[in-house]
Formats: C-alpha cells, structure tokens, sequence
C-alpha cells in the first residue's frame, strides 16, 4: 500500500526542496486523489517491473526532469523567452535521444499524478471524454508521449473504437504500447503533417504538443482535416512552462483562446489549472505555468 | 569576496526573495527553516543570486545545495574564476 | 450528507443550464427552511426547482380558491405538509363522539383537496404521512380504543396509503418512517415549535428534503437500477481466496448473521427488479465456487446479472458492467468494504453513487436502508424478471460474436414483435417505460399512467405499444410512440421513446412501417416529427433524418405517406 508516501518520500529525500513542495500540495489530503495516484503506481509498478524495473527509476528520472526544468526555468526568467527556437534543435536535443527520451517521458508520466495541475487537467480529460463517449468511434492521440492518456481512453471509450496514436518518436510508442498493453491500438511512427487527410477521426486529443511547435496553428488546421466535421479536438498547452522542448511560448490562456478562434474552433468547455497555490490570471501576470486545456469543435458558422 | 562578505549579501537577497526584512541566514540554514523556501521560491532566488553576484550557475550546481554554507561555497567559488 | 447550513450555501449559486422545476409548497406550519433546505439539496441534484410557496396555514384557502397563486405558480409538483402536531390540536377539538371517524373525514378532506388541484393545473401532489405523536392519553389502551389519537393518526396513515394506491398523480412522502428511523426526539424540538412554530428540527431538514426529492427525482426518470457489489467483506466475511469458502462467515459462523441479513435484504431488492453485478478482486473461479458450494448463501449466481471477477482495476470494470447492461452510470449503486476501491471508483466515476460504509458489517444493512437509495415512481410484475432479461442480452451479446454481418445475427435471432393500441393492460408498463427512458426519447415528455389513460380515450391522439421477443426471451414493452393530430393532414409526434436494451435491432424500423400503416388507415397524409434536446438524448439527435425525414423551416421533420418505402424489418408480427 502507499506507494504514493514512499515516491514522495524517496523525491524529498533526493530534493528536499521538490519534496517540500509536492507534500504542500492540497490534494494531498483528498481521498479520491490518493487513491487514484495509488491505483496508477501500482499499475505503473506492473509495466516498470516487465523491464526488470522499480518506482526508483521512475523517481530518478522525475527528478532529472525537475533539474531540466529547474535549469530552463532560470533561463526564463532571465531571457523572458524559451531556450530552444526550433523543431530541428529539439529533435536532435531529445526527440532522437533515447537516452534523454527515457527519463523525460517516465518523468513527465509521473508529474501527471505529483503537480496538481497535471492531475485536474487529467480529470478534466477524462470527464470531458467521458462526456462525449457515445459518439466516438475513431479516437486519435497525436503526439501521445508516454501515452497514459491513451491509455485512459481505452478504458474510458467503448469497446470496438478504433485506436490510433502517432508520434514521432519511437521512444514515446514504445512506452506507450507498454503502457497501454493488451488494449488494440495502431502505432504509427510519423510527422502528423504527413498522414493524409482520409479516415477521418471523431476524437483527436492534442495533449501538450502545441508549445512543442515552431507554427501552432499549421498543427491546428491540419488537424481540422484529419477531423469529422462533428468530431472533437482535446487540447492541453501550459503558458510560461520553460522546458528543454518547448519552442511556442503562451504568455496567457487568452493568446492560446486567440489561435483556437483563428483556426476555426469553438470551445465547448475548458480547464485552467494554476501550477502554483494562485489563481490562473495572477499566474499569467507573474509568468507561472497554467496547463490550459480544452474541448473544441470546429466552428460551422 | 570575504565570506562573510558573501553571507552579509546573501543575507539581504534572502531577505529581497522571501519578503521578510529580518530574516536571519547562517552556513547550516536549509530549506527546512524557512517555510517559504519552495521550488518556485528555490528559481527566483537562484536568478536573484546571480544578478547579485553577477554569476551563472550550472543545473548541476543548483541541484547540489543542501544548505546555505554549500551555497556559500558554490559562490566563492564561481567569484574566483572570474577574478 | 451535507447539513443544513451548507445546504442553504447553495442557495446563491448559479443555477444556468441546471434542469428547471417548479413546486409548490403549502404547509399548517412554518415552511421556509423546508423550502430553503429543498433548493439547497435541489442544487446538489442538478436541478433548480423553484418554488412557490403558500402563507402559513392557508392550505385550504389556496387550494379552494381558483385565483389564487398556487394555480398560477405553474407548479408541477404540489407539496402538502400537514403536521401530527397541528392534527393533535385539532382532534382535540373535536367533540368526542366524532373522534373514532376522525381519520377517515381527514381523508375525504383530502381527497377533495387533491380533486381541486388536479381539476385546476396540471401537478402531481406530493403529501406528507404523519409522523405518529403517542399523546399517551390512553397510555396502551389506545391500540385498541378506536376514538383514542394514535388509533386515528395510524388509521389516517394506511388510508393515505390506500388512496395513493388508487390515485398515479398522488404520491406520499413517508416522513413517518423517517421518524422510526431518527427517533422523535431528532425529528422535532418542542422549544423550536413553541418559540417558532417550526415542526421539523434543523437537523433533520436535510433528510426530509432528501425524501421529498428522491420521490420527485424518480418521477423525474432519475432513480437507480443497479447495485454493484464487492464480495470478501462486503457480502461475506473473511476472504475467498486466503480463508477458503468453508471459513467463510455466513450463516452462523462469526458475525455470519450480519452478511445473511444483507444478502437477504439484497436478494428482496434484486426480486423488486434492481440489477446486481459483483466487481470483485479475486480470481473468478474463487469467487464463483463460494456461490456453488457454500450452504449458508442466499445470493446465488443467477441472481445477478453480470459477475466480474478479476484483479484490474474497479472503474474499469465498472465501465464493462455499464457496457454490457448499457444503463447510465448514475442509476448505479457501488457498495465495497475498502476505502480504498471506494475513492478510486470516486475519482474515475463521479456519477456513480458510493456509499461511504460503516466500519463494522453487522451496520451495512441499516445504514445503507437509511439512505433510501432504491427509490422508485412505478412497479410492474415484469421488473421482477429483469435480471433475467439482461442475463438473455448477455447471452445474445455473445451469440453475435459468431456472425459474419449484423443483419445475419439480425435474422438468427428470429424477433417477433406485438403492436398494439394503449390498453389497461399495458398503461402501468407504459407509464413506466416513459419515466425510464432517457436516450432514445425524442422530445422527453414523460406520461404518468392518468396521462396515458386521457390519451387512449382522447380521438385526436393515437398511441402505439410495441413489444418484441426473440429465441433468448421476451423483451417485453420496448417502444412507445404518441401522435396527435396536426391537422386533417399531418400528425405530429408527440413522442417517440425505446429501451435501450433493443438498440440495434431495427426496432425503429418496425415501429415506423407501424405508424404509416396507423396514419393511413386513418386518413393521413404526412406525419411530422420534432427532436428536442435533453441532457442525455444526443443519441436520437439525427433520428429523423436516418428514418428518411425532410427537414421543414421550423426545424421540424416531414414524412410523405404516399411515397413510403416500407422499411426492411427483422421483425415478424
């Protein structure tokens, strides 16, 4: 039992300051939370365990993660702007890299049940996907990363959906299709501008790709072709979230609001969750990461 | 820099940082003793400690402090290379 | 369960896009907290029930007097609360040679208070039982003394019972087994009443609130169907898999009376028609064999509809047991002994209600009665073999598995269909299927039994009842649809509802050949239809235009009679 004690434990006791601020978290002390974040570490355990692995690589790995974005959350602050500029930068620096691959991706996979602001806008996600279930036959992840979003979908969607997650890693489908196990889903190793506009999708969920762009909105309008034209598009993309791979700075919620209307959706319901104890605006005006995050359709007006 | 130079500036950008005008910092003072200290606490000093000194610190170099004194030692080092 | 100083925190909220309802509330005594406490817990329920409520003690005026603001209140619902304690004062008064015909006098009083308001809008009413007060005036004696107060408050009781039997639009809400529950002392302060004329002590605000809307939310077409249970624990105790069945406590070992009440209490459920499914951790086998072998059960496989049985995670098993029986996932009940599952299903699925669970097994029983979770507007012998109609549809669901189309399957399962008009005989299952369905529901009116009555009468209305069976069982009463007449031309559909149970099986298409067939033969040429959005019908959004519709200006749909292609059916009448 309390898996979720003895990661925190093992965190603060690597980086106190870290440990410090996760045992602050409010949702510490919410039953739903703990034993949501207990259920995940035991299944994660499961998937470490069939590589010979425990919860401490996926500890260490957090927390070479958390210096990346130590490191890079000074240059912000110092330059005002993100450290990386292009595609072609980052996918040498760590899409390509295995090694740099592996503790991102374990790290980012357990920030979605440490930062409080991973983990509302996962419930978000859910309930929003819950919320629309009925009508999704075709569901299409780009950009799925460790893949736990998928992973949920799979649970959450009916039975016979088609699954689909392309990404241009084959470090992220690999997690992935480990993650996701024994659920039927298609991997495909590509650049999403290159997939052709056929079989169109009712559910495409964008999770944390947009600030990984050089042009957001080129993704956003070659997905409203991948899209039926009553279908969905679920994204989440934080503002001021310095990061060895995030090129498209979102100073606030509204310039991202802003791209959305420009390309075409409407919004139907959305999530602002603030990365510190404050309301989203004051995070803006003081530069701390909000994940933003949304349901959309396209706008046939 | 003298080391108590060093701690007698730290002093007042801990002070800047954390809001408090008679806050009080030694070699052994961690993050423990002040409650306020937090990561995001953690990078605003960090960036208020390099405009202060007028030095860079590596990633590596702001993982490795356990306490004030380290920190200490981090600087002095860093005001040597410079000179 | 939320007091009622929270509950009156709502009361500033924003209720936009919340499900309006209006009420009306007249009492003998002080209403406003009752009222305050309904909102708030209205709130909780999604719903923004707006009432209207009458002065203090003016009950008969209002309802005697056609101008006055209950009529206009366009109440839906009527709330009549009539306290013990005001009856007591005026039984009192009454001369005693009148007092041993004292109840059934009440009773006609009230039955012409009902006629009133049913004559005079269109509400159903909702009346308080009385919660017994022992004036001990007679000590004992009273149980057999016919002009003593208790005689005549408990005989007022039963007769209430009898009318609501006979009456669909009168309902009672049982404040009296309430009080058994909380104790009188709980249920009303005598310093409050004397110093604020209040009947009902805050405390127990909630819980009256709370039984008032269970009743309104099940009329409403919200109540529950499904129980879901965990086993080790929760249905017996110790554990399957580590004590083996044999040290299993049931029965008459250790606190085995406990399990055996609660599994006596979960079998009467499941023989009302409520659903039951396990979601156990263990391995299924294990579990399976406590069911075959131990003497001391009284739940036995086939009492359930689905048994899942594994070591994954309960929210994803729930989801499988909401798939195979394809009900909503707020008409389920999870009951388990672990905090743990508990939180877990919490945080994966909100809608489904959770007990949290007393500490101590020998509590579960009460406890969860205390909660009134299984509330229900109807009840027809056929929900008693509900189980069994979802055991056919797990059956069926595996039969489909072997073939190559859908519309071979179709033809396999050999459907036999029976339309007919609305008859006595089917008007309480129609009644019922109209409050249960939510997604295949067109425009979401609902009919209570005197509704369908007025309409089988009313020459302008046709309504149409369609059941069908196939070579796994009947499904029963499965579709209804109301049309009334447009004009000599055109009927519109008033309504047009389906269990979900039969999706997929070309049910539509049946029923649609059927309502030509109905509108010719009485002289129509077009027949209109109209979707309505509701909270949960997405599903029929595009009906229409699948059956073959026009779409008209106003957004309605046209059907050409004369240029009907009979739809290809399944179904043999």
């Amino acid at each position: 039992m309390h898996l979720l004690d003895a990661v925190i434990g093992k965190i603060a006791e690597l980086d106190p300051l870290h440990g410090k601020k996760l045992r602050a978290s409010a949702m510490m002390g919410e039953p739903s939370y703990l034993a949501d974040a207990q259920d995940f570490l035991e299944q994660y355990q499961v998937v470490l365990k069939g590589r010979g692995l425990t919860l401490d690589h996926a500890v260490s790995c957090y927390l070479q993660m958390i210096a990346d974005v130590r490191y890079e959350s000074v240059q912000f602050i110092r330059s005002g702007e993100y450290s990386s500029k292009s595609f072609e930068e980052v996918q040498q620096r760590v899409y390509q890299s295995p090694g740099v691959m592996e503790y991102y991706m374990h790290g980012l996979l357990l920030s979605q049940f440490l930062w409080a602001h991973h983990y509302d806008t996962l419930c978000f996600f859910r309930k929003a996907l819950h919320s629309v279930r009925q009508e999704i036959s075709g569901y299409l992840e780009v950009g799925g990363g460790h893949g736990w979003y998928l992973r949920e979908a799979t649970r959450i969607l009916r039975p016979h959906t088609d699954f689909e997650m392309i990404d241009i890693s084959p470090h992220s489908l690999e997690m992935a299709e480990r993650m996701i196990g024994e659920a039927s889903v298609r991997y495909t190793l590509a650049d999403v501008f290159s997939v052709k506009d056929e079989g169109l999708r009712d559910f495409i969920c964008l999770g944390e790709v947009l600030e990984h762009m050089e042009d957001p909105a080129a993704l956003l309008n070659k997905l409203s072709g991948l899209l039926k034209p009553h279908g969905y598009l679920f994204i989440t993309t934080p503002t001021n979230a310095p990061a060895i791979d995030h090129i498209h700075l979102f100073r606030n919620c509204g310039e991202i609001r802003d791209l959305l209307n420009q390309c075409g959706y409407r919004v139907l319901t959305e999530s602002c969750a603030s990365s510190e104890d404050m309301s989203p605006e004051e995070a803006d005006r003081r530069q701390i990461t909000v994940m933003y995050a949304a349901l959309l359709k396209i706008n046939s007006e | 820099m003298e080391r108590e130079a060093i701690r007698s500036k730290l002093t007042e950008i801990f002070r800047d940082v954390f809001e408090k005008a008679e806050l009080e910092i030694g070699e052994a003072t961690t993050a423990a003793d002040i409650p306020a200290w937090d990561s995001l606490a953690h990078i605003h000093l960090i960036v208020a400690v390099e405009r202060g000194f007028g030095i860079r610190f590596s990633s590596r170099e702001m993982q490795s402090w356990d306490h004030v004194g380290e920190m200490m030692d981090c600087i002095a080092e860093k005001l040597s290379q410079k000179a | 369960m939320k007091d009622f100083f929270q509950l009156k925190k709502n009361l500033s909220k924003d209720v936009s896009g919340l499900k309006r309802l209006k009420m009306a509330v007249m009492g003998d005594t002080s209403t406003q907290f009752l009222v305050q406490a309904l909102r708030g817990l209205a709130y909780e329920n999604k719903l923004d029930l707006q009432i209207w409520e009458a002065e203090y003690d003016l009950i008969d005026q209002e309802i005697l007097n056609r101008d006055s603001g209950l009529y206009s209140s366009g109440a839906s619902y009527v709330l009549i609360f009539q306290s013990s304690q005001q009856m007591l004062n005026h039984f009192y008064s009454e001369s005693p040679q009148d007092r041993s015909t004292w109840a059934n006098r009440m009773m006609s009083h009230l039955q012409m208070l009902h006629r009133q308001i049913t004559q005079g809008m269109n509400a159903r009413v909702i009346c308080f039982n009385y919660a017994e007060i022992d004036d001990a005036v007679f000590g004992n004696f009273a149980n057999r003394f016919s002009a003593s107060f208790l005689y005549q408050i408990r005989l007022l009781n039963v007769e209430l019972m009898k009318y609501a039997g006979q009456h669909a639009d009168f309902l009672v809400c049982d404040l009296s087994s309430l009080q058994n529950r909380l104790g009188r002392e709980k249920m009303f302060q005598a310093s409050l009443y004397v110093n604020a004329g209040m009947i009902l002590s805050v405390d127990v605000l909630p819980h009256v609130a709370g039984r008032v809307l269970d009743l309104i939310l099940a009329l409403e077409g919200r109540f529950r169907k499904c129980l879901i249970l965990d086993l080790d624990n929760t249905l017996w105790g110790g554990i399957a898999g580590d004590d083996g069945p044999e040290h299993l406590q049931i029965g008459h070992l250790g606190i085995g009376k406990a399990f055996s009440d609660f599994q006596h209490w979960i079998k009467a459920l499941k023989n009302r028609g409520i659903l039951l499914a396990v979601c156990s951790k263990n391995e299924e086998k294990t579990a399976r064999e406590v069911f075959e072998r131990h003497p001391d059960m009284v739940l036995r496989q086939e009492d359930f509809a689905v048994f899942i049985a594994n070591w994954e995670n309960k929210a994803d098993n729930i989801r499988r047991i909401q798939q195979i029986l394809n009900i909503g996932f707020d008409s389920m009940v999870f009951v388990d002994d672990q905090a743990f599952e508990r939180n877990l299903v919490r945080a994966h699925l909100p809608e489904v209600c959770v007990p949290e669970m007393p500490e101590d097994p020998a509590e579960y029983t009460e406890f969860l009665r205390g909660l009134n979770l299984f509330e229900t507007a109807s009840w027809a012998e056929e929900d008693a073999d509900r189980t069994r109609q979802y055991q056919d549809e797990v059956r069926r669901v595996s039969f489909r598995g072997g073939f190559p189309s859908h519309e071979d399957y179709l033809a396999s399962l050999e459907m036999k269909g029976i339309c007919e008009s609305f008859t006595d005989f089917n008007t309480p299952r129609l009644a019922q299927l109209s409050q249960r369905s939510n997604q295949f529901n067109l425009r979401s009116v609902r009919y209570t039994e005197a509704d369908i009555r007025r309409l089988a009468g009313d020459p302008d209305y046709i309504g149409l009842a369609f059941s069908l069976g196939d070579q796994f069982g009947s499904h029963g009463l499965i579709s209804m649809v109301v049309m009334k007449k447009e004009d000599d031309r055109t009927l519109f559909v008033e309504n047009w509802l389906m269990s979900c149970r039969v999706l997929k099986r070309g049910v539509e298409d049946w029923v649609l050949n059927a309502m030509v067939q109905k509108a010719l033969d009485k002289g129509y040429q077009n027949i209109m239809g109209e979707y309505i959005p509701g909270p949960r019908n997405a599903m029929v959004e595009k009906h229409y235009e699948q059956m073959g519709f026009t779409r008209c200006d106003s957004g309605k749909w046209m059907l050409d009679l004369h240029h009907y292609q009979s739809r290809k059916t399944f179904i043999i009448i």
